[in-house]
């Protein structure tokens, strides 16, 4: 983005400021620790719930676009491919994405309806599930802290099936059951119905979350390989209602 | 002044992570053909996944209308930045900076759009995030 963009975007929001308190963009949200000023706390201690672990709830979004851009590369690594799978990546990045499933308003799942900066997602956690309430779609992911396992019988789906676990104080989540459909990121990495995604979440204090993807999908991979993505907080805000109602680019969609 | 000075703040740190689209920026659009659009705005279709304006444009020493469609940010970035449903309107005159579809139609996707009265508008383009390799 040039600097004469980013002024031209100042200037509008000088223009539009005023309105901001209007709808649920700027409300005071829960218990939310604030400075003498009113503003909220980021750096005050993650919050906990009362049986001492703690509490991830909160509107969150990523920290920036990069992991969303290329997973792997955001991360310094070169993703393991299975000669196939990186035949797929190359072919989808040859043709600009022109395939991306969301192109066709088709979900976002684990992790690319998170890592995407513009859609915030929630975090409701309760004692037996804890819920991620996604902006984008309209869509939510399930996790499940009742001790069930995960299914043996899989109907591959966009979101699969997820249980979480506690270890000290890291949510532990693992998810399998993801539809094949699914890229992992908006550059196309590719997975099969064998993938298996363990997410190591960490909140570090009231304003950031820090989350650890592992891969394991030894079809589409020769061995693991994990990114961590950070995640901030959106203190007082509510998510906005994104149903994909008015889809008019895939008629000029050319690819390369 | 406050509340103006937390806007500007809040913008700077979104605007960035606005240039995310839905789909690809680069299967769309061709990012060396920047594009002017000048004219009438005829309709706005305030919906996701993106904010589409149409503006009938003039062509110069004739009566020729080109009709051209532009496509924005999603409802839900630009309102988070300030924008309200009512921001553009028919009727408004508007000069749209932007990149022409590859497809070679009168479609194309807005950087910005400055308004008749001068100020200049960040649209939300999704240019600049093509899939590149790792």
């Amino acid at each position: 983005m040039t600097l004469r963009t980013l002024l031209g975007a100042l200037g509008c929001i000088a223009l539009l400021t005023l309105d901001v308190q209007a709808q649920w963009f700027n409300i005071k949200v829960g218990d939310t620790p604030r400075n003498a000023d009113g503003t909220p706390n980021l750096r005050a201690p993650a919050p906990r719930t009362s049986d001492g672990k703690p509490d991830l709830s909160g509107v969150w979004h990523a920290q920036n676009g990069r992991f969303i851009g290329n997973l792997a590369g955001a991360a310094g690594i070169t993703a393991p491919f299975q000669p196939w799978a990186e035949k797929v990546y190359k072919e989808r990045v040859d043709n600009n994405g022109l395939e991306r499933p969301s192109g066709q308003c088709l979900p976002k799942s684990v992790p690319d309806a998170m890592t995407l900066p513009p859609y915030p997602f929630k975090i409701v956690q309760t004692p037996k599930v804890t819920l991620m309430l996604f902006e984008i779609f309209v869509s939510y992911r399930q996790i499940h802290t009742d001790g069930r396992a995960l299914p043996v019988e899989r109907n591959p789906s966009w979101y699969g099936y997820s249980v979480g676990r506690w270890e000290s104080d890291t949510f532990v989540v693992e998810t399998v059951g993801l539809t094949d459909k699914h890229w992992l990121d908006d550059s196309g990495y590719p997975h099969t119905e064998a993938l298996k995604i363990t997410e190591r979440i960490r909140r570090r204090d009231f304003g950031t979350m820090e989350i650890e993807f592992t891969f394991d999908d030894p079809k589409a991979y020769t061995k693991l390989w994990s990114v961590t993505v950070p995640f901030e907080l959106m203190p007082d805000t509510e998510l906005l209602e994104y149903v994909c109602e008015n889809e008019r680019d895939l008629p000029h969609m050319v690819g390369k | 002044m406050t509340r103006l000075l937390t806007g500007l703040a809040i913008a700077v740190l979104l605007v960035p992570s606005l240039l995310v689209a839905h789909h690809s920026f680069a299967a769309e659009f061709d990012s060396s053909k920047p594009v002017t659009v000048k004219g009438a705005v005829t309709k706005v279709e305030w919906t996701n996944p993106h904010i589409w304006i149409y503006v009938d444009q003039k062509e110069e020493s004739s009566a020729v209308v080109a009709k051209w469609q532009c496509e924005m940010g999603s409802p839900n970035s630009l309102m988070r930045l300030g924008w309200r449903a009512d921001s553009l309107k028919q009727g408004d005159q508007v000069t749209i900076d932007g990149t022409r579809a590859k497809d070679g139609s009168n479609t194309c996707n807005a950087r910005t759009v400055r308004m008749a009265d001068g100020r200049r508008m960040f649209a939300g383009s999704s240019e600049g995030v093509a899939p590149t390799r790792p």
